[in-house]
């Protein structure tokens, strides 16, 4: 049997229904808007680039050479007056701009063998709560040889690298590269002492692993304690030397 | 002039270069010191009885002149690190320290100057193939006595130096990791451990291939090269700046190549991927749409009329 579609009609008949609870009239704007705004919010970067011109490109490759600048706040640091149980501290700031891709390193050593703070005959021990810095071969989370200060316990001259993201005053950026698991997770009660290295052997202290445009900040502290048996007198330092190199 | 006046002037000088020596000092202390250095890294490839010639341009960025020192030591690579230490002289007979000469005499630098540092390597006509590194160090001399801490900078180029012949360029990929699940169109980060295996540094470039589940590549992503030196262990990573929105399954084939030799290491992972956002909407859509088929459904007749 053939059937002629075309002696037939389809017959749509809006049925009006005033006890219905959705208002017919909005509908359609409603369901539209809703429509569109779905989609825009599943899909609207694709849009956006779908939409977007096709473009040409060339490729270009450069290489550019690694640069390093290394600056330090002053090359001296005096501590107030020690009152023996009652430590006393200082800071040196320093400053690393490079463009090394991956970064750079800083290390501390002390330049004499013997004891960093000397006066005369006299030393002040070099070992914080029985610590001198030996850097770990990893970084972050690893611990080393360092500890927090107990005020009043505690002895000797310790150092220690600034772990907050602080504005430490030259530049815009922050400190770069000092590992938690090294200095403390804070630099408040929780702020881990070491003491400087000895000559021999330089260690890292610091590896800030990236590209700063910026450049990036390092704070040390150093911070004195001596027992009340310390011979009085002025102590001076044998030079400590920060070393930064590209990573 | 009597005595009296001759030993008042002379005390008067006395302390007036007294005070002014002073204030040098003090001033000296408190200064910024600083250099700045080009190159910071020198990557060389020298051939066995041949000899590098090269610069060194250091400037003084600090505020005063400061008499400025050079020295070289070895570098040693921290087994199983990025890291490395260096020391005045490596085990060895002969190291990277004694092939590179450079002038040890003291200099002065003033504020702002930049200065040439001539150098050369020579490398002995029976030196074994493989990597040396060493460093070039420049250094100021910290004034000394004039504080309780007394501080120095030093600074220097890295020397990564190849004699080519027979060795080994070898690594293997440890710990690739792809994130496990993603459902942002975020930027994606690859990361892996790279262990060099070689006698000599290089840097551990390639690409990262990933893959739906029905094999075919999606993108093709590079691997940037860093310095591994021997011995030495770098996380390294390489990110999808701009991935189109995933669903799936999706595998990724990590390979690092060495030009001429092709891959020395390859690794594989797994990732999942589900866009919340193209679901959520979907499932959106298909819910206005059932909406939308109820209403028509509940609101309007369908009826089918033979045409007179």
């Amino acid at each position: 049997m053939e059937v002629n579609f075309n002696k037939f009609s389809v017959k749509i008949k809006k049925e009006l229904k005033t006890t219905s609870g959705f208002d017919n009239e909005k509908f359609w704007p409603v369901f539209m808007v809703s429509l569109a705004l779905l989609l825009m919010v599943s899909f609207g970067p694709d849009l956006i680039e779908f939409a977007q011109a096709a473009t040409g490109s060339v490729a270009l490759n450069v290489t550019i050479a690694s640069t390093l600048t290394f600056n330090m706040d002053a090359t001296t640091k005096a501590f107030a007056a020690l009152t023996p149980g009652t430590p006393v501290q200082a800071t040196s700031l320093l400053w690393i701009t490079t463009n090394n891709a991956i970064g750079h390193n800083t290390t501390i050593a002390r330049a004499s063998t013997t004891a960093t703070l000397s006066s005369g005959a006299q030393t002040i021990s070099d070992n914080p709560s029985g610590n001198n810095w030996t850097a770990p071969a990893a970084t972050s989370t690893t611990t080393g040889p360092s500890a927090t200060w107990a005020n009043g316990t505690t002895q000797g001259l310790g150092f220690r690298v600034v772990v907050s993201g602080t504005d430490i005053g030259t530049g815009a950026s922050t400190t770069c590269g000092a590992a938690t698991g090294w200095w403390g997770a804070t630099d408040d009660g929780a702020a881990k002492f070491s003491g400087v290295s000895t000559s021999s052997s330089a260690q890292k202290i610091a590896d800030c692993n990236q590209y700063l445009s910026g450049g990036g900040g390092q704070t040390v502290v150093y911070k004195l304690d001596t027992p009340t048996t310390q011979a009085a007198g002025t102590y001076t330092s044998s030079p400590i030397t920060y070393t930064v190199l590209a990573n | 002039m009597d005595k009296s006046f001759k030993l008042t002037i002379f005390i008067a000088i006395l302390f007036s270069a007294q005070f002014f020596i002073g204030l040098f000092w003090f001033h000296a202390a408190q200064a910024k010191i600083g250099f700045t250095i080009f190159p910071a890294k020198l990557s060389l490839e020298v051939n066995k009885g041949s000899e590098y010639n090269g610069v060194i341009r250091l400037t003084n960025d600090g505020d005063d002149k400061t008499m400025v020192l050079a020295d070289v030591q070895d570098i040693l690579p921290t087994s199983g690190s990025s890291g490395y230490s260096y020391l005045p002289k490596a085990p060895g007979i002969t190291t990277l320290v004694d092939w590179i000469e450079v002038s040890r005499k003291p200099f002065e630098l003033k504020a702002h100057q930049t200065r040439e540092i001539p150098f050369t390597i020579k490398v002995p006509a029976d030196a074994s193939a493989g990597s040396r590194f060493a460093v070039i160090f420049v250094a100021t001399g910290s004034l000394g006595g004039g504080g309780q801490l007394n501080v120095s900078a030093r600074t220097g180029t890295v020397v990564l130096l190849t004699v080519p012949g027979d060795f080994r360029q070898t690594g293997e990929i440890l710990n690739f990791r792809a994130p496990e699940f993603i459902w942002k169109r975020n930027p994606i980060t690859f990361k892996f451990d790279f262990q060099n295996t070689g006698t000599v540094y290089f840097e551990p470039k390639g690409t990262i291939v990933v893959t739906n589940i029905f094999g075919k590549k999606i993108v093709n992503i590079e691997v940037a090269g860093n310095v591994v030196l021997p011995t030495g262990m770098r996380t390294l990573e390489a990110v999808w700046p701009k991935p189109s929105w995933l669903l799936g399954i999706y595998k990724t084939h990590l390979a690092i190549s060495v030009t001429g030799k092709g891959d020395v290491a390859t690794k594989d992972a797994v990732f999942y991927a589900l866009p919340f956002y193209p679901s959520l909407g979907a499932l959106g859509i298909l819910i206005i749409l059932i909406i939308a088929g109820w209403y028509v459904k509940k609101n309007f007749q369908f009826t089918i009329i033979k045409k007179e």
